[in-house]
Formats: C-alpha cells, sequence, structure tokens
C-alpha cells in the first residue's frame, strides 16, 4: 500500500515552458559556442528539450537524477583524465603546477587551490589566479582570464547558491551524485547492495527508529564539522574545505605518505560513503552542505506540506533520498533542513500534499528551478564540459 | 617597572593574533556548549584566562629559577603530550556536554576545571614573544618577571576577548530547540577539534 504511486499527471506545457527552454538553449548555445561551435549547437538543443521535458513532466526527480548524473560524470572523466595523463609523473607534475599560490607565500606559506576545483576558486577572492590545462589536451586556456572574469565567477557562484540553496546538492553537486550515479548502474549497484546490507547496517539511520537525542546529533554534525573547518581555517590560513573533498587532497601531496593517506581518504569518503544507502555523506557530514543549508533558509524554492491534504501514510518518508522528512510533534509531516529538493516526495505523493513553492512568484515553480539548476551547470561546469569534449576528440 | 609593564603589554598585544587564532576555536565551542547566560560566559572567559595567566606564571618562574629547563617546554614531546591532554579533555567536554547529566556549566570551581585546565594547556607552548621577555626581564627580579608576563597576558588577551563577545551570552539556559541545537553542535565541534589536537600531539609525539 506504502509503495502505491500516484495517478500519473497529464504533462502540462505552457508560454513560459517554451520560453525557459528557449532561454536554457540560448544560454549554452552562446556560452560553448565561443569555445567551440560544434559543442555549442549540440548542447543547446539538448539542455533546451532537456528543461522543457524536465518542467512540463511529473518525473522530473528522474531528469534530475540523470542531470547530476551528467555534471558527476563529466566532473569525474576530467578528474580521471588529469591522472592518467600524469601518471607516474603526477607529484613533480603536482608540484609544479597543481598549487597555484593565491597569496604572497611569504605571508603565510600556504593559500593553494587545485584546479579541478570549481567551487573553492572564489575563495582567493582580489588575487589574480592562473590556471593552465595540461599538456596532452589540446585545449589550453588559463583561468580566469582576468581579475574581472574571476569576479564575475565568484558572483555567478554566489547568486546560483543563494538562489538554489540546499537545491544546489540535488542539483548540481558531482560528490553527491557520485552515489546516485552508482546506485543506478545495476550491476555496481547489486554488489554494493549486497555490500550494505551484510556491513553497513549501523549507518542506516532512520530518523524514526534512532533515539531522538542521537538522531539531532546527527543531523547536526554537519553543523560542527562547518563550524570547526572555518575555525581551523582562521587557525592554519588554509581552505580546509578542501580536506573533505576529493578534489582537494590533491593539494595534500608533496610527500609520497601524504599522497597515500590522501587517496586513501578520497577512496573512505568520497567513493565509500556516498555509495551507502541514500546520500547520508551529503546531510550529516559534508561541510558544504551544512553552508548551503544555511543559506537555504533564505532561498526562494521551498518544499511545503500542505496538511489539511495529508493522511500520513509514510510514503514521503520512505522515498525521501536525503532524510529531509520527519514526523512533526502535532502530527503529519514536516520537512527539515537536509531536504535538496529533488522533488520525490513532491510527484510520488499520492494525496498531492506536498508542493513546490517559490516565493516572490505566483507561476509555476518547477520550470525556475529547472531552468535556474540547468543554467547553473551550464555556467559553473564550463571548463569541466569543454575538457571532456576536447578528450572525445582526441579520441576521434 | 614601568618598562616591564610596557614591554610585557606591547609584546603582548603584537601577539594578539596568533593567540586569537588559537583560543577561539577552543573558547567559542565551549561557550556555545555551555549554553551560558553572560555571566556564566564571563566566568567561563574568566578561568580560561586565568589557566593561562597560571600557565604563563608557571613558564616565568621556571625562567627565573632553572632556565635550563625551559629549553624542555619547546620540545615536540612536551608541546605533543599537551595538545594530546587538550584534545582529550576536549573529547570529555563534549561527551559531558552532549550526554552527561546536566550541562558544562560554571556553577562551582569544580565544574570550571575545564576551562581553567583548556586555557592552562592552550598557553603551555611557550611562544617567542614570551620568551623574549622572559629573557630580558628574569634578569633582573623575578618580581619583573611576573609583571611582564602578566602584562604580556593582559596585552594578548584584549583581541581573543573582543573575538569572543559574540559568543557571550548568545544562548541563555532556557527550554529552547533553537538552544539545545546551537549546544549540540558546540558539543560536536569541541569533540571534533579534540579529535584534531589529539592527532596533532600524536603526529608530534611520534615524529
Amino acid at each position: 500500500m506504502l509503495r502505491k504511486r500516484a495517478a500519473v499527471a497529464k504533462p502540462k506545457f505552457g508560454v513560459d515552458h517554451l520560453v525557459a527552454a528557449t532561454f536554457v538553449a540560448a544560454v549554452a548555445f552562446c556560452l560553448y559556442s565561443s569555445q567551440h561551435l560544434l559543442l555549442g549547437a549540440v548542447l543547446a538543443p539538448i539542455c533546451g528539450i532537456f528543461t522543457f521535458l524536465a518542467s512540463t513532466r511529473s518525473n522530473a526527480y528522474r531528469m534530475r537524477s540523470a542531470f547530476v548524473a551528467a555534471l558527476t560524470i563529466v566532473t569525474w572523466m576530467t578528474f580521471a583524465a588529469f591522472l592518467i595523463q600524469l601518471g607516474g609523473y603526477l607529484e613533480l607534475w603536482l608540484s609544479r603546477h597543481m598549487r597555484i599560490s593565491l597569496v604572497p607565500s611569504a605571508l603565510t606559506g600556504s593559500g593553494y587551490v587545485s584546479i579541478l576545483c570549481p567551487f573553492l576558486i572564489p575563495a582567493s577572492v582580489g588575487n589574480q589566479i592562473y590556471v593552465s590545462y595540461p599538456i596532452y589536451v589540446k585545449f589550453y586556456a588559463e583561468f580566469p582570464l582576468s581579475l574581472r572574469t574571476f569576479l564575475l565567477v565568484f558572483a555567478f557562484f554566489m547568486v546560483f547558491a543563494l538562489l538554489l540553496g540546499k537545491g544546489w546538492c540535488g542539483w548540481l553537486c558531482p560528490f553527491g551524485g557520485l552515489g546516485e550515479v552508482a546506485r543506478q548502474a545495476k550491476g555496481f549497484g547489486r554488489v554494493y547492495n549486497t555490500l550494505k546490507h551484510r556491513f553497513m547496517r549501523l549507518t542506516t539511520i532512520r530518523a524514526y527508529v534512532t533515539p531522538a537525542k542521537i538522531t539531532q546529533l546527527v543531523f547536526d554534525l554537519k553543523y560542527a564539522i562547518l563550524f570547526v573547518t572555518i575555525l581551523l581555517s582562521l587557525i592554519f590560513a588554509v581552505q580546509w574545505l578542501c580536506v573533505f573533498c576529493w578534489a582537494g587532497v590533491l593539494s595534500w601531496v608533496s610527500p609520497p605518505l601524504n599522497l597515500s593517506i590522501a587517496i586513501a581518504i578520497a577512496l573512505i569518503f568520497f567513493i565509500g560513503l556516498p555509495l551507502i544507502s541514500k546520500r547520508k555523506w551529503c546531510h550529516f557530514i559534508c561541510p558544504l552542505g551544512a553552508a548551503l543549508s544555511l543559506l537555504d533558509k533564505v532561498a526562494p524554492f521551498k518544499i511545503v506540506v500542505k496538511k489539511e491534504s495529508c493522511t500520513d501514510c509514510g510514503l514521503c518518508l520512505t522515498l525521501c533520498p536525503t532524510f529531509a522528512i520527519q514526523r512533526a510533534a502535532e502530527g503529519g509531516v514536516r520537512i527539515i533542513d537536509t531536504c535538496d529538493k529533488c522533488l520525490v516526495c513532491v510527484e510520488k505523493c499520492p494525496q498531492h500534499a506536498i508542493d513546490l513553492k517559490m516565493y516572490g512568484l505566483q507561476t509555476e515553480p518547477k520550470v525556475h528551478l529547472v531552468t535556474l539548476s540547468v543554467v547553473s551547470g551550464l555556467v559553473l561546469f564550463y571548463w569541466f564540459v569543454v575538457v571532456v569534449c576536447e578528450l572525445v576528440l582526441i579520441l576521434i | 617597572m614601568i618598562e616591564a609593564i610596557l614591554a610585557g603589554f606591547l609584546l603582548g598585544v603584537a601577539n594578539s593574533l596568533r593567540c586569537t587564532s588559537i583560543c577561539l576555536p577552543i573558547l567559542s565551542v565551549q561557550l556555545l556548549a555551555s549554553k551560558g547566560g553572560v555571566n556564566r560566559s564571563l566566568l567561563i572567559v574568566g578561568l580560561f584566562s586565568l589557566g593561562r595567566l597560571v600557565s604563563y606564571l608557571g613558564v616565568a618562574t621556571i625562567f627565573c629559577f632553572a632556565a635550563s629547563y625551559v629549553g624542555v617546554l619547546t620540545t615536540p614531546y612536551v608541546r605533543g603530550l599537551s595538545s594530546v591532554l587538550l584534545g582529550l579533555i576536549m573529547i570529555y567536554y563534549c561527551y559531558r556536554s552532549l550526554f552527561g547529566v546536566g550541562h558544562m556549566s560554571c556553577r562551582g570551581f569544580s565544574e570550571g576545571r575545564f576551562p581553567l585546565a583548556l586555557g592552562y594547556l592552550t598557553s603551555f607552548s611557550v611562544c617567542l614573544p614570551l620568551l623574549s621577555v622572559l629573557s630580558v626581564y628574569s634578569a633582573s627580579s623575578i618580581y619583573s618577571a611576573y609583571v611582564a608576563v602578566g602584562m604580556f597576558w593582559v596585552g594578548s588577551s584584549i583581541l581573543p576577548l573582543v573575538a569572543v563577545l559574540p559568543f557571550l551570552g548568545l544562548f541563555k539556559l532556557k527550554n529552547g530547540s533553537f538552544v539545545e541545537r546551537f549546544a549540540s553542535i558546540g558539543g560536536l565541534a569541541s569533540g571534533l577539534l579534540g579529535l584534531i589536537f589529539v592527532f596533532s600531539g600524536l603526529q608530534m609525539l611520534v615524529g
């Protein structure tokens, strides 16, 4: 009974869906055709059609999953390409190229950013940095071209984070997306499910079976980690968020031992944890997720529960991949701060008691969320997409 | 004497940024986890500062009476051990504040031993400005050394105290989920910091 599916609503579309699709296609074309005309011409219709379908059909959560999977694959392909082409010379190459000083080393002796990181580059406000992609890839560029370009990227980053809030994790994050991709790969998922059931029962935290105190602590852990990372960054004047990021661990590679530790941490935290059922890493540990949860308080998109329609069937509790739905003390359910707006609950609720709202606008909010997410992905993952396309072209 | 006061104070002020970067994390998580009002927060800050003063005076005493042993304080073993101890206390603090009977309060001195110990251990690693003050004024008399170190403590305490102002009495003890949540975040942060201190201390000990 719990698994009863909602009646599939007929797709409905209007002018705003067409406008959104056209807008996304135009953004994709303008952005990517500056690098390759063909790339812009291919991506524009794909992104336009995707936006149209995701905002009109009733399975936007599946489209979201596909979108974040695509971003994840692109990101990891770039990462793998770096590792493969650098091979045995990894450490030597990294010591020369990977560490880009962001501040005069005479002041702190630290302050590096990984060239793979699209998120922490904004941490170098006020300092011009240059990043070059490695030799085997034909594409060669400096990023950002100027301080103005850098500030533009920073502004984009902040605007998207403010607008999407925690939705960033669900729609854009390539770390959390890794787990989703792995779970969707059938063969791998089977192997991993076996492991999960045998060894990982302890990690299956469900809000309604663990004591309330422990549950609350688990949910607060990410904020504590965020707090500690900020404090430690004050002490050591380094970007401690890199410690929690698989790309950032590459900046630890000066002695060989550190490289081994970095790889081990990367394997455990960024491959092992995301594959555990649901997104425990993202919602209980990730400090970036915690920061986005805080930003989510002011983000315009909200998932709301219509109490008068809720029959307390509990289907959403089971389906939610982010532990974001809990039983409310006064009956029914409530949404908490781990909600990444994946829209599963909205589209699967048999009573349509859960809805996506956008404050400030009375129009259909889903089209705005989808448009914003796709445009964010196009802008912020620009270099990843370009590098992968270059690689594909070289292989062809 | 005036010279000792001025020199100690100015060097303390000059060193206060470093002191802030070390004291702020420890002190802020304590204040967060204590769920205290202004009075309790001030008591924690006071005891923490007192711990630092005791530590400084201890170093001054060693410097005056057994100057040849001062070098021991700067060895990685002593620094590592103090870091491990600091970490263990913070982990215990985390445990007590999250699961203990009642919260980590400073109503009595027995409850205040944690901020005192943390303050003492935080300042246990001797910094270069402190040593330079001591090397100058311990030669004249032990009193001028104490005065110089005391003023160094005053000077170096100003910035940390300003930095923790936002945490003072921010969370009054009352039954609110918001306060409870901040307290549990502070407790967890204390545990995490403790783990990091233990790890870095062990690294120093192992070499």
